[in-house]
């Protein structure tokens, strides 16, 4: 029996909510290793796609598409939405999370390391260490001390002689100018998938 | 990079406990039309709700004792409706100001636990209570009121926010 297509139960959860749970099951996943492997870090990648999937719910009479890659797309807008977002202010809005009084606890050690797994993240890691390069002397330093030596923020500040924004900034700029280099070492979404 | 994924670890917990959020979050929510707006038809619905942000309103919730002119002292600020202000009923709230959250269903203030109202002075980002909770009440209406907004963003024809369910009052310290 063929399963019922993602994009019909998206429209249905205007009125019936129990629906959206099947457009969550089938992109959650996929889309915390999608957003993992932007952002370099397991508790914010949670972040953000909690607030995704929190955006989507808010959002989701506007949905417009019939299709499975339509509901997808549509899904994806909002996440690349939010990780230019978080790039741009160097930390994620919970907008939509607060809206909907949602808590998101922080992952367990062990959700940690699935995580880093399930993204690749040491590989990719590996990548930026190797692009480093491209980066100004200042963004260099700060994009090492946290996707290479994985510091916490506060303590880069301190090694660098700035505040937390500031280190908070030049990681995220870093890592935004390393994108499109970084490209070629992420798998494709396809690729990604079970 | 090839393999990457290939040995599949368990799926993150976390991944379940998120699910269990939005999905408690989508229960909560109105669906279909926004429940307050059943039976009256929409063209009808912001002089309702200007309505109950006027005299009736402030009338309703001085007689419900939620707010009193005559108040016996309190350790905390008792507000009133800033009903003659000459301003609309609803705005954004300025330096100075506190703005509160009317129940549209009821035309009274969205309180929180110690019986106070939920209020948002300037600068605040979000309303919440003394106790660090926020109104199941304010949460449902400001999710429709969001929801009216991204269906404006969408639509070839986007009604005016105030033809929304928009439920905030300016309110003035006394």
């Amino acid at each position: 029996m063929a399963k019922e297509p993602v994009a019909d139960a998206l429209h249905r959860a205007r009125n019936e909510p129990d629906q959206f749970e099947r457009f969550y099951d089938e992109y959650a996943e996929e889309l915390l290793t999608f957003v993992a492997r932007r952002v370099y870090d397991v508790d914010t990648a949670v972040d953000l796609m909690a607030e995704v999937f929190a955006r989507a719910l808010l959002k989701c009479r506007s949905f417009r598409g019939k299709t499975d890659a339509e509901a997808r797309g549509w899904l994806y807008s909002i996440a690349t939405h939010e990780i230019a977002d978080y790039f741009r202010r160097s930390k994620v809005e919970h907008r939509a999370v607060q809206r909907l009084a949602m808590q998101v606890r922080r992952p367990s050690e062990e959700d940690h390391e699935r995580i880093i797994e399930l993204a690749g993240l040491r590989e990719l890691r590996g990548a930026v260490r190797q692009e480093l390069g491209h980066l100004s002397s200042e963004q260099e330093q700060a994009v090492r001390l946290r996707i290479i030596d994985e510091l916490p923020y506060e303590e880069i500040a301190e090694a660098l002689g700035i505040s937390q924004q500031a280190a908070r900034a030049r990681v995220a700029r870093g890592l935004k100018s390393l994108a499109t280099v970084l490209e070629k070492y992420r798998p494709t979404l396809k690729e990604g998938l079970a | 990079m090839n393999g990457i994924g290939a040995d599949r670890p368990d799926r993150p917990q976390i991944i379940d406990e998120i699910r269990a959020e939005v999905m408690s979050a989508a229960r909560r929510r109105p669906t279909g039309r926004l429940a307050w707006l059943r039976g009256v038809p929409r063209r009808l619905s912001l002089p309702l709700a200007i309505a109950l942000a006027l005299p009736v309103g402030a009338g309703i919730a001085v007689a419900s004792g939620s707010l009193s002119k005559d108040a016996p002292s309190v350790s905390h600020p008792v507000y009133e409706l800033a009903i003659d202000d000459g301003g609309p009923p609803m705005q954004g709230v300025g330096p100075g100001g506190v703005v509160g959250y009317l129940d549209l269903g009821t035309g009274e203030l969205i309180n929180c636990p110690d019986g106070n109202p939920l209020t948002r002075k300037y600068g605040e980002r979000q309303p919440i209570c003394p106790d660090g909770t926020t109104p199941a009440r304010y949460v449902e209406q400001e999710a429709a009121w969001e929801q009216f907004l991204g269906e404006q963003e969408n639509s070839a024809t986007p009604e005016p926010p105030e033809n929304g369910p928009n439920f905030q009052v300016n309110l003035r310290d006394r």
